[in-house]
C-alpha cells in the first residue's frame, strides 16, 4: 500500500487512501511484526522484561491474535491475572482463609516469585486498581523478582482513560487492533519465528541517536524511557535483518511501535504564512528528510490549537515538517486527534472506580474478608468467635496451638469507613459570540473567585465551554488550579449557543464522575437563549426544546445545577431552564461577582 | 528460557547521571545533613528521581545494624535502638547498604505504618506487631511517589515521623514506638494538583525535575541509559573514579559540617532574604542556614559565604511563599528575582 508524495500532494486528503479495509490490514500487520519482535526479546539474555500493551475488545479478532501469540509462544507457561488483583498477592502472604479451615499455616507465595519463568497477563488492565499497577510497576524497576514477559490487554473505548501511565511508561510495545475487522484476522496465519543470532550486536551513529531524540520529544514524550526504548527496538530489528548498523529504517520501524500509538500531540509546526501554498516535498533522499526537519525542534514557534486540526489530520500541513514516511505511518495506524488526548491521560472518564478513602465516620463493621485495605476489627471478630468455642473443640487438629481461640473465617469482622466523596464542580461555560459581547468577563470573574475557595475545599473543577455547533471539554477534572485559571483566561467567545450540546456534555461527565465516586455539581453561565439545536440546526424553537429537554435530563439524574443568568435583562430564558434543571437560579446583572460566589457558596453546602 | 536478570546488579552510577545538578545537590546535603528535612522533587514521570535516590543509596556507605531486628537499630551507643535492642547487652552485628523503600501510590495506612500481625493474633493467639514501610526505611530512603495524591492523613503522619525520627502505634491493642529515620523525597506532578501549603512547607527543599529541553542532552541520557545496559560492571567501572572521588567529598563534609561556623553578616543576610520574600514563620530561616552549612561542607570551604547562601536560596525557599492558589508563577523563579534586586540593592549602597 505505498503511498507517494505525489498522492498526497494532489488528493489534498491523505486519509481516503487508507480506508477501512487497508487500515485494518495495516494493524494486524504490525501486529504480527511486532509480536515477534516481543518474542524474540524474551529470548535475550540479560534484557529488560519485555512489556506489550494491546488495546482490542474482547471478540474473535482478540482471540484469534492470541491463539497466533501463544502458538509463537510455545510451551512458556503463562500466569493470568484479572483486574480485581490485590497488591498483597505480589508478595507472599498468610491465606488467611485456608489457615483457619485447615488449623495450620498457609502461605500463599506471592505472584512475583511464583511467574518468575512464565508469562504476567493482565487481562483488562486498564480497570485495574492503580495500587496494583504501580506497585507491579516498582517491582519491575527493582529488578529482583521478574516475569519473562508482561502482556496486558486494555478494553476501554477511545475517550476513556485506558491503563495507568506509570505501566504505559514502561512498555516498549505498544499495538492497536481496534481497527482490525474479523476478515483480516482469519484471512492467513501468522508465518513461524524465525531464527535469530543474538550474538549481533547493532552499531548506531549519533546522528541516528538524534533522529530518535527528535522524535520522541517532538510527539510529547518527555519520558526519558521511550526513547530507550525505541533503540532497544532498532537492535532487534536490526538483528532481525542480520544487520551490523542501525538503519532510518529500523529507527522508523521501531517508532512506529514504540512512540506513534503513544504520541500526546502532533509535533509543533514552523509557523505557516497565509497566503502561500503548503511547500511541495523536496527532492531530498528520506535521510536528509529526517534530518533537516528535525534539526532544532525547540526554534519551531507556533503551536497547533485543537481547532486547526480536525480529526483526521491533514497532509499539507503535516508533510512540510515529518518525512512523508512517518506521515504515512501516522495515518496507517487510524492516530487521530482523540487518540493524541487519551494519550495525555486527561479525557474525563475514567474507567475504574477511584479508591474510596479509608478514612470518615465509622460504620458499624460487618463480615468480609480480609485483604489489603480492609482493616481487621479484632474485638468483633472475638466477639463472634468466643460462643463457638466449646462445639469447635471437636474440630481441632492435633496439640499445636492449644491455647489459640478458634477463629473461623465467618467470624471475621472488618471495618467499614464512611466514604466522604470529594466534590468536583463542573463548569458549563457559554462562549457564544452573544456572551462575548455581554458578561464573559464578569463570568471569569464570578469562576475565578469560586476557584480560588475550591481549592481550600479540594474540589475537582472541570471546566466545558459551548459555542459554534458544539461543546468542547476544556479541562478534564482536576485539582490543578493553575490549569484552571489558564483555561479561563484564553477561553475566548464567538458563534451561535448551543445549549442543549453544552448540557449534554456536562450531564455526561457528571455522571461518569459520579460513578467514580465523585460528588458532580454543575454550574452553567448563561443567558439562555439558545439558538443552535442538538443536530446542529440554527432554529431557536428546536433549540430551546432540546435545551429543555436536556435540563430535565439533569433533573432526572438528581445532579445538583446552579445556573447563573448572565443575561443582560433578566432573561425569562434562563429562570426557565433553571426551573426545569430543578437547580439554583441566579442573575449576574446588577449583582457582584462575590454576591455570585456567595450564592453559589450556600447552594452547593445544601 | 534463559535465565533472566540475577540478583542485585548493580545500579546506575549516581555520577553518571546526565543533568538533574539541582536534583543531585539537593539529595547529597539531605545526605551531609539529614535534618534539613527531605525534598519534594517536582516534575514528570521518567525524569530520573528515583534513579537518583537508588544511585545515592548505592554509594553510600555500608551501615552497622543490629542483626535480627527489624528496625535496622543502631548498634553504636549513642544509637537510637527500639526497646529490645536497648535492652540487649549483646548484640550481634551486620552490616548492610542503606535501605531505600519505594512507596506505591495507594499504599493503605497499616502497610505504612506497620499493624497487628494477624497471622500470630488468629492462629496462636499472640499480640505481635507486624512493622511496616516506616520499619524497613529506617537509616535509608524513603520515596514517595506523587505524593499530592496521597491522603493527607498520612502525607501529615510521614512528616511527623520525618520530623521526630520515631513511629509510634497506638492501636489494636498494641503500644510501639520504634526508630524510624530517612530522608523523605517525595515526587510530585504538578499538573494533578498540589500539596496543600502547611504539607508543602514542612518538606526542607524543593527541586524541579524537567527533562532536558536540549536534544544533545537527551541524547546523551539515551547513550548512558544504552552503554549501562550492554555492560553493567564496565559502565560502573568506567565511572568508578568520579563515584569514589563523591564518596570521599560526602564523608568528608559529614564530618565538617558540625563545625562549620556562619556569622552574623550571613545570618543578617539570610533574615533579609526571607523577610523580602515574605516567608512565613521561622521555618525558611532555620532550614536555609542548615542548608547553606552542608552547602559549605561539600564545597570544602572553612566558613559560611553569601554564595553558599545565594547557591540553595531558590531550592529551600521556593515553596514556603506565600502564594495565590491561581498564581502560575514557579516558586524557584520568584525567589531568584527577590535575590536579583536584593544584590542590585547592596551593590548600591
Amino acid at each position: 500500500m505505498g503511498v507517494t508524495a505525489n498522492t498526497l500532494q494532489d488528493d489534498g486528503v491523505g486519509a481516503s487512501t487508507w480506508d477501512a479495509a487497508a487500515l485494518a490490514a495495516h494493524q494486524w500487520g504490525l501486529a504480527e511484526r511486532a509480536t515477534k519482535l516481543f518474542i524474540m526479546a524474551m529470548g535475550q539474555k540479560d534484557a529488560p522484561c519485555p512489556i506489550i500493551i494491546v488495546r482490542a475488545k474482547a471478540g474473535s479478532v482478540r482471540d484469534m491474535f492470541w491463539s497466533q501469540l501463544t502458538a509463537l509462544l510455545t510451551d512458556t507457561p503463562i500466569t493470568r491475572l484479572g483486574p480485581s488483583t490485590q497488591t498483597s498477592s505480589l508478595y507472599g502472604t498468610l491465606d488467611i482463609t485456608d489457615s483457619l479451615s485447615s488449623g495450620q499455616v498457609i502461605k500463599r507465595e506471592g505472584l512475583l516469585s511464583r511467574a518468575q519463568n512464565s508469562v504476567l497477563l493482565l487481562t483488562v488492565a486498564d480497570i485495574a486498581e492503580p495500587e496494583f499497577i504501580r506497585s507491579l510497576c516498582i517491582e519491575i524497576d527493582k529488578e529482583e523478582q521478574l516475569p519473562q514477559a508482561i502482556i496486558a490487554f486494555d478494553e476501554s473505548d477511545d475517550d476513556v482513560i485506558g491503563i495507568d501511565q506509570s505501566l504505559l511508561d514502561r512498555a516498549q510495545f505498544h499495538l492497536d487492533l481496534t481497527l482490525v475487522d474479523h476478515r483480516t484476522a482469519m484471512a492467513a496465519a501468522w508465518s513461524p519465528l524465525s531464527e535469530i543470532k543474538h550474538d549481533i550486536c547493532p552499531e548506531i551513529t549519533d546522528k541516528h541517536l538524534e533522529n530518535i531524540a527528535t522524535h520522541c520529544a517532538a510527539f510529547g514524550l518527555h519520558s526519558a524511557r521511550p526513547a530507550t526504548h525505541v533503540l532497544w527496538l532498532a537492535k532487534l530489528i536490526s538483528t532481525l535483518s542480520e544487520s551490523r548498523i542501525i538503519t532510518l529504517e529500523h529507527i522508523s520501524q521501531a517508532i512506529e511501535i514504540s512512540v506513534l500509538p503513544r504520541a500526546k500531540h502532533m509535533p509543533d509546526l514552523p509557523p505557516q504564512p497565509e497566503d502561500e501554498a503548503p511547500n511541495p516535498l523536496p527532492a531530498q533522499s528520506p535521510e536528509d528528510a529526517h534530518n533537516d526537519n528535525f534539526e532544532n525542534p525547540e526554534d519551531a514557534q507556533s503551536t497547533l490549537n485543537a481547532d486547526d486540526i480536525p480529526d483526521e489530520i491533514t497532509p499539507e500541513i503535516a508533510q512540510s515538517f515529518l518525512s512523508k514516511d512517518m506521515l504515512n505511518a501516522l495515518l496507517a495506524q487510524g492516530i487521530t486527534q482523540q487518540k493524541f488526548a487519551r494519550n495525555t491521560g486527561e479525557t474525563g472518564r475514567t474507567g475504574h472506580k477511584i479508591n474510596p478513602a479509608e478514612r470518615g465516620a465509622p460504620k458499624p463493621s460487618r463480615k468480609g474478608s480480609l485483604h489489603s485495605g480492609a482493616a481487621l476489627d479484632l474485638p468483633a471478630t472475638l466477639r463472634n468467635a468466643a460462643p463457638w468455642q466449646k462445639f469447635r473443640q471437636a474440630f481441632r487438629k492435633g496439640e499445636a496451638h492449644q491455647n489459640a481461640i478458634m477463629i473461623w473465617p465467618e467470624d471475621i469482622h472488618v471495618k467499614r469507613y464512611k466514604h466522604a466523596p470529594s466534590s468536583v464542580l463542573i463548569f458549563i461555560v457559554d462562549a457564544s459570540g452573544s456572551t462575548a459581547l455581554n458578561r464573559l468577563s464578569e463570568a471569569k470573574g464570578a469562576m475565578e473567585l469560586l476557584l480560588g475557595e475550591s481549592y481550600s475545599r479540594r474540589d475537582y473543577v472541570a471546566l466545558l465551554a459551548f459555542r459554534k455547533e458544539g461543546c468542547d471539554i476544556l479541562l478534564p477534572p482536576t485539582r490543578s488550579l493553575v490549569r484552571a485559571k489558564r483555561e479561563l483566561t484564553s477561553l475566548s467567545g464567538g458563534g451561535g449557543t448551543p445549549l442543549a450540546a453544552g448540557l449534554q456534555k456536562g450531564l455526561s461527565l457528571a455522571i461518569d464522575q459520579k460513578k467514580a465516586g465523585r460528588e458532580p455539581t454543575l454550574i452553567l453561565l448563561t443567558d439562555g437563549s439558545a439558538n443552535m439545536s442538538l443536530s446542529g440546526q440554527a432554529s431557536r424553537p428546536d433549540a430551546m426544546a432540546d435545551a429543555e429537554q436536556m435540563a430535565g435530563l439533569v433533573a432526572q439524574s438528581q445532579i445538583k445545577s446552579i445556573i447563573i443568568d448572565i443575561g443582560k435583562r433578566r432573561q425569562s430564558k434562563g429562570k426557565l431552564i433553571a426551573e426545569k434543571m430543578q437547580g439554583h437560579y441566579v442573575a449576574l446583572p446588577f449583582t457582584s461577582a462575590e454576591t455570585v460566589s456567595r450564592a453559589v457558596k450556600s447552594a452547593i453546602n445544601t | 528460557m534463559t535465565d533472566k536478570i540475577s540478583k542485585r546488579r548493580p545500579t546506575f552510577p549516581f555520577a553518571a547521571i546526565v543533568g538533574q545538578e539541582h536534583l543531585k545537590l539537593a539529595l547529597t546535603l539531605c545526605v551531609i545533613d539529614p535534618s534539613i528535612g527531605g525534598i519534594l522533587a517536582v516534575g514528570d514521570r521518567g525524569t530520573g528521581k528515583t534513579t537518583a535516590v537508588r544511585g545515592l543509596t548505592a554509594i553510600l556507605p555500608e551501615i552497622e545494624i543490629a542483626q535480627d531486628c527489624p528496625y535496622q537499630c543502631d548498634p553504636s551507643p549513642n544509637g537510637a535502638k527500639c526497646p529490645e535492642c536497648a535492652a540487649n547487652q549483646n548484640l550481634k552485628t551486620n552490616y548492610i547498604q542503606q535501605p531505600m523503600v519505594d512507596l506505591p501510590l495507594g499504599t493503605s495506612e497499616d502497610r505504612l505504618i506497620g499493624a497487628l500481625n494477624i497471622e500470630r493474633a488468629l492462629i496462636d493467639g499472640i499480640k505481635v506487631f507486624q512493622p511496616g514501610l516506616l520499619a524497613s526505611a529506617n537509616r535509608g530512603f524513603l520515596y514517595i511517589d506523587e505524593v499530592n495524591l496521597l491522603e493527607d492523613h498520612l502525607v501529615d503522619l510521614l512528616l511527623d515521623v520525618a520530623a521526630s525520627g520515631w513511629n509510634s502505634i497506638e492501636r489494636d491493642g498494641l503500644s510501639v514506638r520504634h526508630p524510624s529515620r530517612f530522608v523523605l523525597v517525595g515526587s510530585c506532578n504538578p499538573e494533578e494538583g498540589e500539596l496543600r501549603p502547611q504539607l508543602q512547607d514542612r518538606f526542607g527543599l524543593s527541586v524541579d525535575v524537567i527533562t532536558p529541553q536540549i536534544i544533545a542532552d537527551r541524547v546523551e541520557v539515551i547513550k548512558r541509559y544504552d552503554a549501562f545496559e550492554k555492560d553493567r560492571a564496565a559502565f560502573t567501572a568506567k565511572w568508578a573514579s568520579e563515584t569514589q572521588l563523591m564518596q570521599k567529598r560526602i564523608e568528608r563534609a559529614q564530618k565538617q559540617c558540625a563545625e562549620l561556623s556562619i556569622k552574623d553578616r550571613e545570618l543578617t543576610l539570610i533574615a533579609e532574604i526571607c523577610q523580602r520574600l515574605g516567608t512565613d514563620g521561622l521555618r525558611g530561616e532555620l532550614t536555609l542556614i542548615k542548608t547553606a552549612r552542608a552547602n559549605a561542607a561539600w564545597r570544602g570551604d572553612h566558613a559560611v559565604s553569601e554564595d553558599h547562601i545565594l547557591d540553595v536560596a531558590p531550592m529551600v525557599l521556593g515553596h514556603r511563599l506565600r502564594r495565590d492558589p491561581l498564581d502560575d508563577a514557579r516558586g524557584g523563579a520568584r525567589v531568584e528575582r527577590v535575590l536579583a534586586q536584593l544584590a542590585q540593592a547592596r551593590g548600591a549602597a
